[in-house]
């Protein structure tokens, strides 16, 4: 509906090619309007958005929200998607931009929100993880929001400055200048 | 190596790529999709404003091509006033909220129009036009349906349209804002 130009950061057009990305028949029957191929993508990366949302939206209780706000788009966007890219890095692209949009659009009631819940949400996870990771978990957490975006997707789910770049709609220099920012206050956290 | 260094990369090695959710979000996200689905198969007041705003896109991709076209010819004082107003407010204040999250909606709406309103000077004025007319439609879309949420205030079908009308207005004001800035308004 939206008639505007959208900054090509923004887009949700695949772009990132990847000659080892497998054509999925799933991904297929779910273009064609098969919601149970759909409900199965679902089930395969649910887990790895949930973290990603958990992890970047800083709000444990957002995670939730946000991660149905990823699958309900991505099934609306799907028709769009090329497979140039794994599935996962797509999934991750609209993760991303529904967590910014997310920040922007509750930044003001975010400030005024302590946290009260552990950011390690997932019942399984949380039984299995050591404390250390816990503390880690928590000390990602309380990274600025930019940091805390680019640490995780850089750190944990390894992508490329430029890919990051490209999903926050910075320069590279920016995204390293934020990891380099959030390893340094993590270190601080967890050595203090 | 350093050994904090090597110390943090070894913990980050040691997180889950993967978190369960603590509870299954499969059926509202069917249930989104289907609601979604449902208001796309049936006509009704968003149709018919889906249909106004096609041929407003379908203008405004016009405007944006011609962009390099208006900055060569100079954007008439009129032209440029017409848009320099704020946005067309609706009044979420005197008509009685419906939806339980429609405090949220309108806090989210009022702070990206805060936002979007910050920058109009840096805006192209056909940019403008175009937001404004989509905000708008959408605030039309979203009177007529809380208009006939008075008479059938339980109907499903019509919540579910307010809340897409909702959304639908937060993605153009997002959209907005998310748009690169030009300096002094100018069009490139």
């Amino acid at each position: 509906m939206i008639a505007l130009p959208l900054h090509p950061s923004m887009a949700e057009t695949s772009t990132l090619p990847d000659e080892d990305a497998v054509r999925d028949p799933r991904v297929r029957a779910a273009q064609a309007g098969d919601k149970t191929a759909f409900a199965a993508l679902y089930r395969e990366h649910v887990g790895r958005v949930y973290a990603l949302c958990l992890r970047t939206a800083g709000q444990p209780a957002d995670a939730d929200a946000i991660t149905q706000d990823v699958f309900v788009r991505a099934w609306d966007k799907l028709a769009e998607f090329r497979e140039e890219c794994p599935l996962s890095a797509w999934l991750h692209r609209i993760a991303v931009r529904q967590v910014m949009m997310h920040h922007r659009t509750t930044s003001r009631r975010l400030r005024r929100v302590e946290p009260t819940a552990d950011v390690e949400g997932g019942a399984t996870a949380r039984e299995a993880r050591p404390d250390a990771a816990v503390d880690l978990e928590r000390g990602i957490r309380r990274l600025p929001e930019a940091a805390r975006i680019v640490f995780v997707l850089a750190a944990i789910e390894g992508y490329a400055h430029a890919e990051i770049a490209d999903m926050m709609g910075c320069t590279e220099a920016t995204s390293r200048a934020h990891l380099f920012h959030a390893k340094a206050l993590l270190r601080e956290v967890l050595d203090g | 190596m350093d050994e904090p260094k090597r110390d943090l990369d070894e913990r980050v090695k040691g997180l889950p790529r993967e978190i369960a959710p603590p509870r299954d979000l499969w059926p509202d996200i069917d249930a989104r999709i289907v609601a979604r689905e449902k208001r796309a198969r049936r006509p009704n007041v968003l149709v018919a404003t889906a249909f106004v705003v096609a041929i407003a896109s379908a203008a405004a991709v016009a405007l944006v091509s011609r962009r390099g076209e208006d900055h060569d010819a100079g954007a008439s004082p009129s032209a440029v006033m017409s848009v320099s107003a704020p946005l067309a407010s609706p009044a979420p204040s005197a008509v009685t909220a419906v939806l339980p999250d429609e405090a949220a909606y309108d806090e989210a709406a009022a702070t990206l129009r805060a936002e979007l309103e910050a920058r109009r000077a840096e805006e192209p004025p056909s940019v403008l036009r175009v937001v404004d007319e989509n905000v708008r439609i959408l605030d039309e879309a979203i009177g007529a349906v809380r208009a006939a949420l008075v008479v059938q205030p339980n109907d499903a079908e019509l919540r579910a349209d307010l809340d897409r009308a909702l959304e639908d207005k937060l993605d153009v004001l997002r959209a907005a804002t998310e748009l690169p800035s030009s300096p002094d308004g100018v069009e490139r």
